[in-house]
C-alpha cells in the first residue's frame, strides 16, 4: 500500500461529558475534520484502562486518542486524574516496546472546545499518516488464522499428559492450594470432566483458569497425571474457542506480550544499562533479561522494581568475572502466553528468541527469572526450538562457585556485631517443583555470613505458591493464599522474605499493598530477591 | 535321587508346604531366618474374615510342624549357597549361634527376665523392648532362648579391665545350664531333591511418603504397628492406646489405604490384603472400645475372597465403620498431636479435612530385603518389583527345575491363598520324585 493512499484508522475514547460533547459540537458546527476517527463514548476518561488502548493497537488501530475533561472539571471529580495516571503508565510501556509516541495521545478537551477536537484529530491523522500503517494490523485473511492455535484434540491431550491414568482417587485435590480454598474447583473434577466425555464443558469452564500450574498435585499423584501440562494444553483449546478466563489487570500484560510478539519496533529495553555494568558482544554467555523492563510502570505502586533484580544479577555476574552478552531485541520467553493457551504468540516469541540467540552464538544462558528459565528449558524443546546452550539460574551459578571455587561473601555492613539477620525463603514453583532446584538458593543463603535461614512451615517441595501465575488468576482465593503465605513467613520471625522469582515478589508486594476489598489481616514483611541480598554481600573488588 | 525337600521360610505357607510334604513321606528341612517359625501371621492379632485369633490357629500348626518326625526345623538359619540341580541339590545352610544349647534349654524364660540389656523389639515392630537374651515371641517354636550378639554386653564390650568376662547373669540364672557363650555358627550341608521358597514379605516403610508424616507425627502408625498394639501379646498388652505423650485412648481412627501402593512413585501394584485388614482393624477397634469411630479412606475396596464382601458390609452395618472414597492427600498435626487428615470425598466431590486421634497407614507390602540375594543364590529371577518370577499359568514354578514358589514372595496374596499355593508347591515338588517310592 503506497503511503499516499494510507488512511489511518484512529480510535478515540471520548468522555461523555466533555470530549464527546466537544466532538458533537464540532459536528453540529459543521467543522471539517478527517473522517479517520472512530469515536467510542465512555462515561469518564478515567475508565479507559491500559488494556483498552493496547487492545485497540492489537486490533490494528493506527492511532489511539484518549480525550477527557480538563483537570478540575471532571464530572466525577477525579476520574480524569486517574486517566492521566493510567495513560502515563501505558505510555511508559509502549515506550519500552518502541511504539512511536505520536500514535498514542491524551488530550483534555472541554465541551466548548469543538474546534479543538477537530484540530486534534486533524493533527493526529497527519502525524500518523507520516508514520505509516500500524505494524500490528493483520490483513483480514490472516485474522482467522490467528485462532487456529492448537493442533491437538482433547483426546490427544489426555494421552500426552498421562491424564488417562487418573485413578479418580482425589489425592490431588487436597494438595491443591486453590482447591482447598475454592471448593468449586479441583484438579480431579476437571480431569473427570475431560475423561467422561464432557469435552466441551471443560473448555468453557471458567475454573479451567484457576490452576496455578504449581505442581503440588502431580508431585503426589499415584497415577501418572501431569495435571499442569494437561491444563495448559486444554487452555489452548479454550483459547481457540475464545475463552480467556478472567486475567489480572484486565489482561493488559497479555496484551503487551502479544504486541511484543508481533512488533517490528526496536525496543527500548536497556535504558537501565549504564557504565556501572560490564557487558560484552564477544561473550559466549548470555544474560537473559526477559520482560523485566516492562513491569516497573505497572507495579510502581507496590514499591516493586523488577529491574532491581536484573541490575543486581548483572552486578553479580560481573563480580564473578562474567561480562555477559545482553541482547537488545530479546523478547518475553512466552511463559504467560503458553500458560494461558495462546500457543501462537508463544511460538512467535520462541522463534524470535531462538533465532537471535543462535545468531549470537552463545554457549550458555543465565536467567534471573525462574519462569524464563523453565520455559527455555522445558518448553522450547517441546515445540522444536533447540538452542544447544547450557541453561542456568543465577542461584545455581552462585552455588556452583561457592562449592567449586570457594566463593565467599561479606556480612551486611549495617549489622550490629554478633546479631544475625533472620531470613526465610519462598521456593518459587517454577524453580522448585518444576525444576527440582531447592538446594542451590539455600546454599547461597547459608554462605552469607550474618544471615540465618529459618524455613517456613511449608518449604521445598511443600512450598505454597504465591497465588497467581501467568497473570491469569488473581482473585479472592489468590489473595487469601498470599496472605496466609505471608503470615507463615512472619511466623518464622524472619526480617526478610527472600524469593528468587520476580513474580513471587510482585505478588507478595501487591498483597501487602492491600488493594481490593478483601481486607484480610495486614501483614508487612520485607520481601527481597536473592540477587539483591547477594549483591549487598559481595566482597569488594579489591579483595580479588 | 534322594527324597528330601528344603523349605525356605517358616511362615504359614512354609509350614503348610512342610506338612504336606512330610505327610507324603518326604524328609523336610524347614529353614527359617528368624529365631522362630510363624512368620507374619504370628504377628497378627486376628485374621479376616472370621476374626479368629491368629496365633491360636497358627501355633498348633507350628507345634505339629516341630514335632513331625519327618520335619527338621532349622531356625536362626540361612541358605548360603546352592549347587547342583533338581533331584540333587547341595545346599549350604548357615545355622547361626544362639549361644544357647537347644537340647538343654527348656524355654523357662529366666534369662530373659534377668538380662539387664533392653533392645527395641523387632517382633513388635520396634514398639516396646525385649532383652538381649530373649525368646523371639511368647509362642516361639522352638521354645529356645537366644542371645543377641549385637547387643549382649559380654560380647560387644568384651572383658572388663581386670580381664574378667562381663555380666553373665544369664549363665547364673539358667537352671538347665543351657547358656553357652562358646557356641559357634554351624555350617550344614544338606542334600535335597527339591526346594520350596516361601519367604513372605516386609511392610513398606512409609517414610518417603512425606505427605503422611510417618516418623514426624507420633500418632501416625503403620498397620503392622497397629496390629501389635491391639494384640494382647503386644507392647500395650492389647490396650488400644495412642503412642504419643498423652497415651490416651483414640476415639477417632483414620485408616489410610494405598499408602505406597498403586502409586507410580512408590509401588505400582496393589498389596491385595490392605482393604481387608483395614476393615478388620476397624472392627476390632470398635470391639476394644465401643466409642471408637473408624474411617477408612480408600481408592477402591478390594474384597474378593470368600466371605469378604459380607465382612465389609458387616463392618459398615454393625460396627459403624465409615468408608470414604478418596485417597488421603496429606496429614498435618494440630497442637495436641492430633493428626488432621486432608482428603477429597470423591463421591460427594468435596475437599475436606478431618481431625482424628490416630492414623493407621495401610502400607504396601514388599518382598523381603533378602529376596534378590536369595534369588541369586538359587539361580531364580526376580521381577521389577522384586517378587520371584514365575510363569503365568504355573505360578508355583520358578523357572528353575526343582525350585518352587509359594506365598507372598511370589505375588501379593492373603493367608488362604498362601496356604493353598503352599500345598500346590508341595505337590509340584513331590511330582519330581518317583511315584510311590517311599522309604
Amino acid at each position: 500500500m503506497r503511503m499516499a493512499e494510507f488512511e489511518p484508522r484512529i480510535i478515540a475514547f471520548a468522555c461523555n461529558w466533555c470530549a464527546y460533547a466537544a466532538a458533537d459540537i464540532a459536528g453540529t458546527s459543521r467543522i471539517h475534520y478527517p473522517p479517520n476517527v472512530r469515536v467510542i463514548r465512555v462515561m469518564c476518561s478515567g475508565m479507559v484502562a491500559p488494556e483498552h488502548i493496547s487492545g485497540a493497537l492489537e486490533s490494528g488501530a493506527d492511532g489511539v486518542l484518549v480525550a477527557g475533561c480538563h483537570p478540575g472539571d471532571c464530572h466525577y471529580i477525579s476520574g480524569n486524574l486517574k486517566a492521566e495516571e493510567k495513560f502515563q503508565m501505558l505510555k511508559r510501556v509502549t515506550g519500552v516496546l518502541g511504539i512511536e509516541d505520536e500514535r498514542v495521545k491524551l488530550k483534555w478537551i472541554a465541551t466548548s472546545e469543538g474546534p479543538i477536537f477537530a484540530q486534534t484529530i486533524e493533527e493526529m491523522v497527519e502525524e500518523v499518516k507520516k508514520l505509516g500503517p500500524s505494524p500490528f494490523k493483520l490483513p483480514r485473511e490472516f485474522q482467522e488464522l490467528e485462532q487456529g492455535n492448537s493442533a491437538l484434540t482433547l483426546e490427544d491431550i489426555v494421552q500426552e499428559t498421562g491424564t488417562y491414568s487418573c485413578l479418580d482417587c482425589g489425592k490431588c485435590s487436597s494438595l491443591c492450594p486453590i482447591a482447598e480454598r475454592d471448593h468449586a474447583y479441583s484438579p480431579f473434577m476437571m480431569v473427570g470432566k475431560a475423561l467422561v466425555g464432557f469435552g466441551d464443558e471443560i473448555i468453557h469452564d471458567k475454573k479451567l483458569f484457576s490452576c496455578l500450574g504449581c505442581y503440588a498435585c502431580s508431585l503426589r499423584c499415584p497415577g501418572d497425571v501431569d495435571y499442569p501440562a494437561f491444563m495448559q494444553k486444554v487452555r489452548s483449546l479454550a483459547f481457540d474457542a475464545g475463552e480467556q478466563g478472567d486475567p489480572a489487570h484486565g489482561g493488559f500484560l497479555h496484551s503487551v506480550i502479544r504486541l511484543m510478539a508481533r512488533s517490528p519496533y526496536k525496543q527500548k529495553r536497556l535504558e537501565w544499562l549504564n557504565e556501572n555494568y560490564r557487558t560484552s558482544d564477544q561473550s559466549d554467555v548470555l544474560f537473559f533479561v526477559g520482560c523485566s523492563p516492562y513491569f516497573d510502570p505497572l507495579f510502581k505502586y507496590t514499591g516493586m522494581r523488577t529491574l532491581n533484580i536484573t541490575e543486581a544479577s548483572l552486578k553479580i555476574l560481573n563480580h564473578l568475572g562474567i561480562d555477559p552478552m545482553i541482547l537488545p531485541d530479546e523478547r518475553c520467553c512466552g511463559h504467560d502466553a503458553l500458560w494461558t493457551g495462546d500457543v501462537e504468540t508463544f511460538k512467535r516469541l520462541a522463534e524470535h528468541n531462538t533465532k537471535l540467540i543462535k545468531e549470537a552464538g552463545v554457549k550458555k544462558i543465565i536467567f534471573s527469572c525462574p519462569e524464563g528459565y523453565r520455559t527455555f528449558k522445558l518448553e522450547y524443546p517441546n515445540y522444536g526450538f533447540e538452542l544447544d546452550c547450557e541453561l542456568q539460574h543465577i542461584s545455581e551459578l552462585l552455588a556452583e562457585r561457592i562449592e567449586k571455587d570457594g566463593l565467599k561473601f561479606k556480612a551486611c555492613p549495617e549489622r550490629i556485631e554478633g546479631t544475625k539477620k533472620k531470613v526465610t525463603y519462598q521456593d518459587p514453583c517454577r524453580l522448585g517443583r518444576h525444576l527440582g532446584i531447592y538446594d542451590a538458593p539455600r546454599k547461597v543463603l547459608e554462605a552469607i555470613p550474618g544471615t540465618e535461614l529459618v524455613e517456613m512451615e511449608h518449604n521445598r517441595e511443600w512450598s505454597i505458591c504465591c497465588g497467581t501465575s501467568a497473570f491469569t488468576n488473581c482473585d479472592f482465593y489468590s489473595h487469601e493464599l498470599r496472605t496466609e503465605r505471608l503470615l507463615e513467613a512472619k511466623a518464622t520471625q524472619a526480617e526478610t522474605l527472600i524469593t528468587s522469582c520476580s513474580k513471587c515478589q510482585m505478588h507478595f508486594k501487591c498483597a501487602m499493598n492491600n488493594r481490593g476489598e478483601e481486607k484480610g489481616p495486614d501483614v508487612q514483611i520485607e520481601v527481597m530477591d536473592l540477587a539483591n541480598l547477594v549483591v549487598n554481600a559481595l566482597e569488594d573488588e579489591s579483595h580479588e | 535321587m534322594n527324597n528330601s525337600v528344603l523349605v525356605i521360610g517358616g511362615g504359614v505357607a512354609g509350614i503348610q508346604a512342610s506338612f504336606d510334604l512330610a505327610e507324603m513321606g518326604f524328609k523336610v528341612y524347614l529353614v527359617e531366618k528368624s529365631p522362630s517359625i510363624g512368620g507374619r501371621m504370628a504377628q497378627l492379632d486376628k485374621t479376616f474374615p472370621t476374626n479368629d485369633c491368629s496365633i491360636c490357629i497358627l501355633a498348633p500348626k507350628m507345634a505339629d510342624c516341630n514335632d513331625h518326625p519327618n520335619i527338621e526345623v532349622l531356625t536362626y538359619s540361612e541358605v548360603k549357597e546352592v549347587t547342583g540341580g533338581a533331584g540333587d541339590f547341595k545346599v549350604k545352610v548357615l545355622k547361626k549361634a544362639r549361644l544357647v544349647d537347644e537340647k538343654k534349654c527348656t524355654g523357662c524364660g529366666e534369662c530373659t527376665e534377668k538380662c539387664p540389656i533392653k533392645v527395641p523389639d523387632e517382633f513388635n515392630m520396634g514398639l516396646g523392648t525385649r532383652k538381649a537374651a530373649y525368646l523371639y515371641f511368647l509362642q516361639a517354636i522352638p521354645r529356645v532362648a537366644l542371645i543377641d550378639q549385637a547387643h549382649c554386653v559380654r560380647i560387644t564390650r568384651g572383658p572388663t579391665k581386670d580381664g574378667k568376662p562381663r555380666c553373665g547373669v544369664c549363665l547364673d540364672v539358667c537352671q538347665a545350664g543351657a547358656i553357652d557363650f562358646e557356641q559357634k555358627d554351624e555350617e550344614l550341608e544338606l542334600n535335597v531333591g527339591a526346594m520350596v521358597v516361601a519367604i513372605g514379605f516386609d511392610p513398606y516403610d512409609p517414610s518417603p511418603l512425606t505427605e503422611y508424616g510417618y516418623g514426624r507425627f507420633k500418632n501416625v502408625v503403620t498397620a503392622m504397628e497397629f496390629e501389635r498394639v491391639i494384640c494382647a501379646s503386644g507392647p500395650t498388652q492389647g490396650h488400644l492406646k495412642r503412642l504419643s505423650q498423652d497415651g490416651r485412648d483414640p476415639k477417632r481412627i483414620a485408616f489410610v489405604q494405598c499408602a505406597g501402593s498403586r502409586d507410580v512413585k512408590h509401588n505400582k501394584y496393589c498389596a491385595a490384603v490392605c482393604c481387608m485388614h483395614a476393615t478388620k482393624e476397624a472392627i476390632l477397634s470398635r470391639e476394644h472400645d465401643p466409642e471408637v469411630q473408624s474411617f477408612v479412606f480408600y481408592t477402591d475396596i478390594r474384597a474378593s475372597g470368600k466371605g469378604f464382601q459380607d465382612y465389609v458390609a458387616r463392618a459398615e452395618r454393625e460396627y459403624g465403620v465409615t468408608y470414604i472414597r478418596g485417597r488421603v492427600s496429606k496429614i498435618d498435626e494440630d497442637s495436641d498431636e492430633n493428626p488432621v487428615v486432608h482428603y477429597t470425598d470423591t463421591l460427594a466431590g468435596e475437599v475436606e479435612t478431618m481431625q482424628v486421634d490416630l492414623v493407621v497407614l495401610a502400607t504396601c507390602l514388599v518382598p523381603r530385603k533378602g529376596a534378590p540375594e536369595l534369588a541369586r543364590i538359587l539361580g531364580i529371577q526376580v521381577d521389577e518389583n522384586k517378587f520371584f518370577q514365575s510363569a503365568t499359568f504355573s505360578p508355583t514354578e520358578s523357572g528353575v527345575p526343582g525350585i518352587f514358589l509359594c506365598g507372598y514372595c511370589q505375588s501379593p496374596k492373603d493367608i488362604p491363598e498362601s496356604v493353598t499355593e503352599a500345598s500346590a508347591a508341595a505337590m509340584k515338588a513331590a511330582e519330581l520324585f518317583n511315584q510311590g517310592q517311599f522309604p
